[in-house]
């Protein structure tokens, strides 16, 4: 079934879409090789748009105004905006992912890059956190990146993959999950880090499932 | 003439599937366009000339010029010229409006209170559009949009801006924090200006009470001080009066708090379309710290950049390797992240607000860099300094080329040229908004 986002795509293949594309470059007397860039920017809008469940009445006429309305985004200065929800105060509930001992097989049949560049494309307000992790992780799991001197690393009891974890937190400013330099871990620091751990398992398996064409069934 | 906005040509246009009326005056010049909103109507300035109208776009304008927008159309762009967009409503047509030619917009021919109603105007578009930039704190966003309240105020807007109360009121609670020693002792009298006009455009007598308190703190009010200040007179010499660090000082202080850096092994690309480039010239310095470890550094901006990203990309391909946040360390923005040495060769990094943004293309990353060159060049203008403008269309001129925009490229270039400030200097200029001296291009230029 087409959501909104696919009509949009598919008006402006249609003639009166590559006109309307021509009428707002001409408008601002834009290069018309920036069509391909004014297409992707719609469409992303209009992704966002079904993302957040909202319906488009008109097709043309969202895509007409959207249009327009993002190539004068392109004369202006950026914008603005409130900073994304930084995750403090906000942990999610427990989900428990279990690593196993399939974990490095699973890590040597990855397409990595590919892994990157969907972790690269997931957007949303909150969770960025737990994206810059996994990007952190992916360095130190599968490349081998030694982490700087002040990264915390686990000690005792702990495989490689929980320090690939915990340099993701600590470099994605993740500090509530560690103790202050000098004091040991509490209860409560080791289970806000178990979640935060498990957080950023949910985003590797998210994006390694949509590498293997399996449907995210959310 | 009695309308808001200078007297000229528009083609309007009615577009039956969106319901909008568009207004197109001129192209946007190399510096791009300065946006208001007015209920719902958008009012987009030339940012090189913001006497000049872009663009004026009726939302939903049947709807729309039913009631108080027809009112707000007719004192923006004059009655005859609203009753002959109105007519378009409906239509498939196109139609010319306003004056057959298009002679000189401003200058001697109009009366003193014409010009100075049209330039306020362009100054309020100019401030709320600035206001709105990314990089500005919050005290420094509440100045310029109280600022441009306040100018509203006088041009009877009050009524065509949406939640006026409360913008008005979340504004002022944000001065609120101000203290003096945030503010050049050169620009308080500025400051001090704003305070009490704020104080005059708040409903809540109470809080315009506190407000007034607070101005206090910033000295005793001096009319002379501050037309100096208003007057434009040359930054660097007010700044170097009033005991700015001279750059061997600042170089100093840099040097201190300097991490341990290991060579890179490679050159290090930034990205132009990084938002510290785009609302202020400004690059990071980007240091190997460890046999994997990158820290971007961003002097000074820990505030600006709160909530702001860190990125790395592998060169070749795109690939993202790192987002990371960035986080204060002391005044600086600081951002570590890993990055495996095989990648090492070819890597980009860009700064951005929001991770998950997609990287633009090499096209359209050097015309929002060539639009911000732009936008910095107008506001030295504004500053009166005008070999380092020059220097900014010169530069606008280069990134439009890159973005394969050769007629904003000879555009800016014209406006580098000696005959731009002799033009200009028959004509009458926007004053500066109080953002061009307090915010993020503001302290670049001071360095």
């Amino acid at each position: 079934m087409l959501t909104d986002a696919d009509r949009v795509a598919l008006w402006l293949v249609s003639s009166d879409g590559m006109l309307a594309i021509a009428r707002a470059l001409e408008q601002l007397r834009l290069p018309a090789s920036f069509d391909t860039d004014l297409v992707g920017m719609v469409v992303h809008a209009a992704d966002r748009m079904v993302a957040r469940g909202d319906a488009i009445e008109s097709i043309p006429g969202w895509t007409k105004r959207t249009l327009r309305l993002r190539a004068i985004d392109l004369m202006k200065s950026p914008r603005g905006r409130p900073a994304l929800v930084r995750p403090e105060d906000v942990d999610s509930p427990s989900v428990t992912y279990t690593d196993g001992s399939g974990t490095a097989e699973l890590l040597a049949a990855m397409d990595l890059d590919e892994i990157r560049r969907l972790i690269g494309r997931m957007s949303g307000d909150t969770g960025a956190w737990s994206r810059s992790a996994s990007l952190t992780y992916l360095s130190v799991a599968l490349d081998g990146c030694f982490p700087g001197v002040s990264c915390p690393a686990p000690i005792g009891g702990a495989d490689e993959f929980d320090a690939a974890h915990w340099a993701g937190l600590h470099y994605a400013d993740q500090r509530q999950c560690f103790a202050p330099f000098g004091e040991s871990d509490d209860n409560t620091i080791r289970q806000r880090r178990k979640r935060r751990i498990d957080d950023v398992r949910k985003v590797l398996v998210e994006a390694y499932r949509s590498t293997q064409g399996e449907v995210d069934d959310g | 003439m009695a309308e808001l906005l200078s007297d000229q040509q528009y083609v309007g246009e009615y577009d039956a599937d969106t319901g909008d009326l568009v207004l197109t005056g001129t192209t946007p010049g190399p510096a791009g366009s300065y946006e208001l909103r007015l209920d719902m109507i958008s009012v987009v300035l030339d940012a090189a000339d913001p006497t000049v109208v872009n663009l004026i776009t009726v939302t939903q304008a049947d709807r729309a010029l039913g009631g108080s927008n027809r009112r707000l159309l007719e004192r923006l762009i004059g009655a005859e010229a609203s009753d002959a967009a109105v007519v378009l409503l409906g239509t498939n047509d196109r139609l010319r409006l306003g004056p057959p030619t298009t002679g000189p917009r401003l200058g001697p021919q109009l009366q003193q209170v014409e010009m100075a109603r049209v330039l306020a105007m362009a100054k309020v578009v100019v401030g709320m559009s600035i206001a709105d930039d990314a990089g500005l704190l919050p005290f420094e966003r509440a100045l310029g949009r109280l600022e441009a309240f306040h100018l509203m105020s006088l041009l009877d807007l009050r009524a065509d801006v949406d939640d006026w109360p409360d913008l008005v009121h979340v504004a002022a609670v944000d001065l609120l924090d101000l203290t003096p020693d945030r503010i050049d002792p050169i620009l308080r009298p500025l400051v001090m200006v704003v305070f009490e006009h704020a104080s005059a455009v708040l409903d809540d007598q109470l809080l315009a009470a506190r407000l007034r308190r607070a101005a206090a703190t910033f000295g005793p009010f001096e009319p002379e001080a501050f037309i100096v200040a208003e007057s434009r007179m040359d930054f660097d010499t007010m700044a170097r009066g009033a005991g700015a660090a001279s750059p061997a000082v600042a170089a100093s202080a840099v040097a201190a708090s300097t991490p341990m850096v290991v060579p890179a092994q490679h050159p290090v690309e930034v990205a132009i379309h990084s938002l510290p480039n785009l609302v202020a010239g400004k690059l990071p310095s980007i240091n190997r710290t460890s046999g994997d470890e990158y820290e971007v550094r961003l002097s000074d901006w820990a505030e600006r950049a709160n909530g702001w990203w860190a990125r790395a990309f592998r060169g070749a391909d795109a690939v993202p390797l790192a987002a990371v946040p960035l986080t204060a360390d002391g005044d600086d923005a600081v951002a570590r992240f890993l990055v495996a040495r095989s990648d090492a060769a070819s890597l980009v990094f860009d700064i951005v607000d929001r991770p998950g943004e997609s990287r633009p293309s090499a096209s359209v990353a050097s015309l929002r860099a060539a639009i911000a060159s732009g936008k910095r060049a107008a506001q030295l203008e504004r500053l009166e300094r005008g070999s380092q403008a020059a220097q900014q269309w010169r530069r606008s001129s280069e990134l439009h080329t890159a973005a394969g925009d050769e007629w904003r490229a000879a555009s800016a270039l014209a406006l580098a040229g000696p005959s731009r400030r002799r033009r200009r200097g028959d004509e009458v200029l926007v004053n500066a908004v109080i953002n061009d001296w307090v915010g993020p291009v503001a302290d670049d230029n001071q360095s």
